[in-house]
């Protein structure tokens, strides 16, 4: 796209036409469903925070201020309704503590990644993605699963570049141990 | 690893080089780098879109009107701010008089010796020296003041 256009998209996004919106979701609906079934590992739940997440920036358009791309600042979103979500359901937890080998299984029954591990690899990838510390796995599936770029990421999480590209280097160290000895 | 024939079977160690060789090139690459694990990380599959999703999120957009800031919208300024440009442009206003002008500097009377005679002078503020009938007196090398 080109700078007049996006310059123009831009104008038309902060006035809240609904048009150019919609053309944004489709263009990004993908990417943000991906980035939430990755975080939650729950099919419901990241079509819940997808939705969310549109529905937040449709009403916040004109707090967009274009300092970012427009994808980096809907993950943005998008990663702030999944740590909301994540301390609600922290609260949820404490009340219905009897409930957790219930929703355990559920959960792996709904989970988005459970299909598509197709092959062991993709399989081993996975669980040794799993024994990451969360602020790896977050750094891991914005740069290389989400496409992007340090300096997108560390403005989605609200980092220094240099910790987002340690975190990164960390987090594949890891990666590369856990599957060192079962590959 | 295979083991090690001896010293004095030339040709199956010849063998068993070869053996180890291969099993190196085998234990290399299953090494996994750093580069190779990216790439894997890039190339892992596509998550299944709903298909629900789509119409859905469509569907929520026109029921919400975004928050549009106002067309006129009142804002405060600091009177700190104004007083603190106002001395700015006072002060660059008196710089560039006192740059045009010059300071004032209070003549001088000084008696000189002007012509082998003494002479009672005044020096004006641009070093201009004028005897006591206010006639200028030519600025010509050194005066001797006295």
């Amino acid at each position: 796209m080109g700078l007049r256009a996006e310059r123009k998209n831009l104008k038309e996004l902060r006035q809240g036409r609904r048009k150019t919106y919609e053309a944004a979701v489709l263009q990004n609906y993908r990417s943000i469903y991906r980035f939430m079934a990755y975080l939650t590992r729950d099919t419901e739940l990241a079509e819940e925070l997808t939705q969310e997440t549109f529905a937040s920036a449709w009403a916040n358009i004109d707090s967009y201020k274009a300092r970012s791309s427009f994808k980096t600042w809907l993950h943005r979103i998008a990663y702030r309704k999944f740590i909301d979500s994540k301390r609600s359901q922290r609260r949820e937890v404490a009340f219905v503590a009897d409930l957790d080998v219930e929703n355990d299984n559920a959960t792996q029954a709904s989970d988005p990644l459970q299909r598509l591990t197709t092959d062991e690899h993709t399989r081993l990838l996975y669980e040794a993605m799993r024994s990451l510390k969360q602020d790896e796995y977050i750094a891991i599936l914005l740069h290389y699963i989400q496409g992007l770029s340090f300096r997108q990421v560390a403005k989605v999480l609200n980092l220094p570049v240099g910790t987002v590209k340690w975190q990164n280097s960390r987090a594949l160290k890891t990666l590369r141990k856990y599957l060192s000895g079962r590959v | 690893m295979a083991e090690f024939p001896g010293p004095e079977n030339i040709k199956e160690i010849f063998i068993w080089q070869s053996i180890t060789m291969k099993q190196k090139r085998e234990k290399k690459s299953k090494r996994i780098t750093l580069k190779s694990l990216a790439a894997n990380l890039r190339r892992l599959p596509e998550v299944e879109i709903p298909e629900t999703l789509k119409p859905r999120l469509l569907a929520k957009i026109p029921d919400m009107q975004p928050k549009l800031a106002p067309a006129h919208q009142f804002r405060w300024y600091h009177a700190g701010d104004f007083g603190v440009t106002a001395a700015a442009v006072v002060f660059i206003f008196v710089l560039i008089f006192l740059i045009n002008y010059g300071l004032y500097t209070p003549s001088r009377i000084e008696i000189i010796e002007f012509d082998t005679s003494l002479r009672c002078a005044t020096w004006d503020q641009n070093n201009f020296l004028y005897d006591q009938n206010n006639t200028y007196l030519e600025k010509s090398g050194s005066y001797e003041l006295k």
